[in-house]
């Protein structure tokens, strides 16, 4: 890349800082109507010149221009082309770019968008939202210019990390983004309604409504991406686990449990105009979580076994937006927030109480891992020692918030809108009795049950046969189809999910041994035995494939787990074989013992026949119902954006 | 009146709920807190022999030793050092002179891990181990494990 080019993508970026500042200041100029001709052009501009200036830069990486520091540093010419492209994103410029880039899509789509919206919350919003903009692109070009040159030009890259070389994460942090971001329009919106809404019970209904698909689309995004980096953990890291209650995954799970209340809240905010103030602050809320989760991932200030790109002193200016729209958005709220129409008693037996009562539990869910990560930050800080929260405790606290959630989940759905309407009774006890017969049956017919098995499998039942009880009811009483299916596929998925983890949870069976290869190594009903090793040369590593044959229940199956060397970045990877059936997923992987490696370090010769290897199969049941359960959620609050949109046009 | 009577129940059930709420939070969080200890840490003031502890230094050179499936290593702050006892299958990146950071229990002068971690990454140091090294004692390095000239199979069982 010639100066020039880089000189138009830094240039590129200021034009666009320079639209956001206008779309920003635009706002306070007396003329609504030019204003409101105006908003649209610039956020159009504002997208097409960060479009540019992001295409210029994955442009930069597909090409292996080293003549771009971020390349230079991030990217190899051996990387197979498909990650040298989705690496631009891969890193802390090229990140923070994607960041601005879909910051510039939701704007975009904001204010194009045909949703009635009265002016002023509409403006505002855009108005807002182009400070924040504003505010992440200087941050961009003054902190972490995607396009600083280095002169002269390097002959290689030095950045290849062989982790990230899958498409699982390749994919993941757009999804993310698309999350994180999204929830940016729900808390520019929120601010504009705080401000310009005179508050009354109607006018709340259709704010409601506003906010509705801006909570839903990033929410089902957010759930997406969430479930990649899961499944990208399952794969990639070796261990077969899909979730490790790691900093970096609680950094994405708060906001998507914030979220989670809010969209619930926003339903009774959209029928009765209830909840109002309560679901402005979550918009709020939800936004600052997104934004806390990447300043404390990014910075390194909490360390995890599987983040990258983390530089401490970049950390800082995100921490200082973070607090400046913290205080803007309290201030606004303390302000206005005495004009929004307090919400009337909520009656108990209604689903008002119920979503009440998950709101609490989602938000003390928050609390919970949000206290054990600032926990130990909090005593070193105090030189009270150093100190690590187990996942023990994420598992212990989250069962006992999960449990209530997933069986009160159920009872609500019983429950009328109003005190006027009776519950159904007769429904209620119906599917409680076959709950607890189907319950009771499948404990029955479990190997080894445990109470927390039972309590676990009753939930999901339960939640299983009151969605289809109540998804019943609905097409009865004919709601609208869309509506029926958003509530009947979430719910649906997530009882089905509940399952997954439950019965993978307890029946999860790991063998791990060191053997020598064509040792057989019998385990409960399995022999495992490493029969060959092949060395290939693959792209840009080497890689031994072990053939390991499993026998079990009068069958033999062949695994190939895999190890990667990539000499560039002088890393291991295993890759480990995943055999998916219906029920169950068989996972192995074969990594080096200790040994070898203590060996390889001396450098001395490896000889096969001797070395031991480290061998671990795992049988991981309900794999296939777990990563479905999570793409049907994310299509089922898909559903939900598009219904609003018809209702509203309608 | 009825409404304002209403709202005093709501306050004083969400102070109770908030309130028992983090009461069980805390306490599970004293239950399952890990201290992190240094090897010389352990040698001035032992931790209780039921506490799990994380323990972090580098793997002692020469220490290595396997036995059946049990592996035995020295980890070490170059001031002390702690033997420790595991048995379970170690990180792509365990070998000598690195980093790693080992879960588990200390007993009558015996580490009885039951997790070892390392990083996937080369350079990598556990910030805790970082903490209590001087850096010129860090130096990793590693030599390719493979020929990578030629494409090879070697079969074992025949």
């Amino acid at each position: 890349m010639t100066i020039i080019l880089s000189d138009i993508g830094t240039t590129l970026l200021q034009i666009a800082l320079f639209i956001c500042v206008a779309q920003g200041v635009i706002h306070y100029y007396p003329h609504l109507e030019l204003v409101k001709r105006w908003m649209p052009a610039l956020a159009i501009g504002n997208f097409i010149s960060l479009s540019a200036a992001f295409a210029m830069l994955v442009y930069a990486f597909a090409v292996s221009d080293f003549s771009v520091l971020a390349v230079y540093e991030h990217s190899h010419s051996l990387k197979p082309l498909l990650y040298k492209i989705t690496g631009s994103w891969g890193n802390h410029e090229g990140s923070i770019i994607l960041w601005c880039w879909v910051m510039a899509l939701y704007n975009m789509m904001l204010a194009t968008t045909k949703q009635s919206m009265t002016l002023p919350i509409r403006l505002s919003a855009l108005s807002v939202f182009g400070w924040m903009q504003a505010a992440f692109i200087s941050y961009t070009v003054f902190t972490s210019n995607p396009f600083g040159l280095i002169i002269p030009t390097p002959a290689e890259g030095t950045g290849l990390n062989p982790l990230l070389q899958d498409i699982g994460l390749a994919i993941h942090p757009p999804l993310l983004y698309l999350g994180y971001i999204g929830f940016a329009a729900c808390f520019a919106l929120s601010l504009g309604i705080l401000k310009h809404s005179d508050g009354k019970k109607t006018s709340l209904q259709q704010h409601a409504s506003l906010l509705h698909p801006w909570i839903m689309l990033p929410w089902s995004a957010l759930t997406l991406g969430i479930g990649l980096g899961s499944w990208w953990a399952y794969r990639e890291l070796g261990w077969g686990g899909w979730w490790f209650w790691d900093p970096v995954e609680n950094a994405s799970f708060l906001p998507w449990l914030a979220a989670t209340a809010l969209f619930h809240s926003n339903l009774i905010m959209r029928r009765t105009g209830n909840f109002a103030r309560w679901v402005l602050l979550l918009c709020l809320t939800t936004f600052i979580l997104s934004m806390m989760g990447t300043f404390l991932v990014r910075s390194g200030i909490l360390t995890s076994v599987h983040s990258f790109a983390n530089d401490p002193e970049r950390g800082v200016s995100i921490l200082v937006m973070i607090t400046a729209l913290c205080a803007y958005a309290l201030y606004i709220y303390w302000k206005h927030s005495p004009r929004i129409t307090r919400s009337d008693i909520t009656t108990p037996k209604t689903i008002s109480a119920a979503i009440l009562l998950n709101n609490i539990l989602l938000l003390s869910s928050v609390v919970m891992i949000l206290l054990a990560m600032l926990y130990p930050l909090i005593l070193e800080a105090f030189g009270l020692g150093l100190v690590s929260i187990g996942a023990e405790y994420y598992q212990a606290s989250f069962r006992l918030i999960c449990i209530p959630l997933l069986f009160g989940c159920g009872i609500s759905f019983f429950a009328p809108y109003t005190a006027q309407q009776k519950i159904r009774v007769t429904s209620f006890y119906a599917t409680l009795c076959l709950s607890i017969i189907l319950t009771l049956g499948i404990i029955l017919f479990s190997v080894r049950p445990t109470l927390l098995y039972a309590i676990g499998m009753g939930a999901s039942v339960w939640l299983v046969l009151s969605v289809l009880s109540t998804a019943y009811h609905m097409i009865k009483k004919r709601a609208p189809l869309r509506r029926i299916i958003a509530m009947a596929v979430g719910h649906f998925s997530l009882a089905c999910f509940a399952l997954a983890a439950t019965v993978n949870v307890k029946y999860t069976q790991e063998y791990e041994v060191v053997t020598a290869a064509s040792v057989a190594n019998s385990f409960n009903d399995y022999t495992a035995t490493i029969n060959k090793l092949r060395y290939r040369n693959g792209e840009n590593y080497i890689s031994r494939h072990a053939e390991v044959t499993l026998e079990y229940d009068n069958q033999s199956i062949t695994l190939f787990p895999e190890e990667r060397f990539y000499p560039v970045a002088k890393q291991f990877t295993s890759e480990a074989y995943i055999q998916s059936f219906l029920t169950y997923d068989l996972y192995a992987t074969v990594t080096k013992s200790a040994l070898e490696q203590t060996a390889m370090h001396g450098n001395n010769a490896i000889n096969d026949t001797e070395t031991q290897f480290q061998l671990r199969i795992m049988r991981n049941p309900l794999m296939l119902l777990l990563w479905l359960s999570v793409i049907l959620l994310a299509a089922s609050g898909l559903i939900a954006v598009y219904q609003n949109n018809r209702n509203t046009h309608d | 009146m009825k409404q304002k009577h209403q709202r005093l129940l709501f306050l004083t059930v969400a102070c109770v709920g908030i309130g028992l709420t983090l009461t069980v939070l805390l306490n599970n969080l004293e239950e399952y807190i890990i201290y992190f200890y240094s090897p010389s840490d352990i040698a001035q003031r032992p931790p209780a022999s039921n506490d799990v502890i994380r323990a972090g230094g580098m793997v002692k050179p020469g220490s290595v030793r396997q036995e059946e499936d049990i592996l035995y290593f020295t980890l070490t702050d170059y001031q002390h050092d702690i033997n420790v006892k595991y048995s379970g299958l170690v990180p792509a990146l365990f070998r000598e002179e690195q980093g790693v950071v080992a879960e588990g229990t200390y007993r009558n002068t015996m580490f009885y891990a039951n997790m070892i971690l390392a990083k996937h990454d080369e350079n990598y140091m556990p910030p805790e181990v970082a903490k209590t090294l001087k850096d010129d004692q860090v130096q990793t390095h590693i030599t390719q494990p493979w020929k990578d000239d030629a494409a090879q199979t070697i079969t074992i069982t025949e």
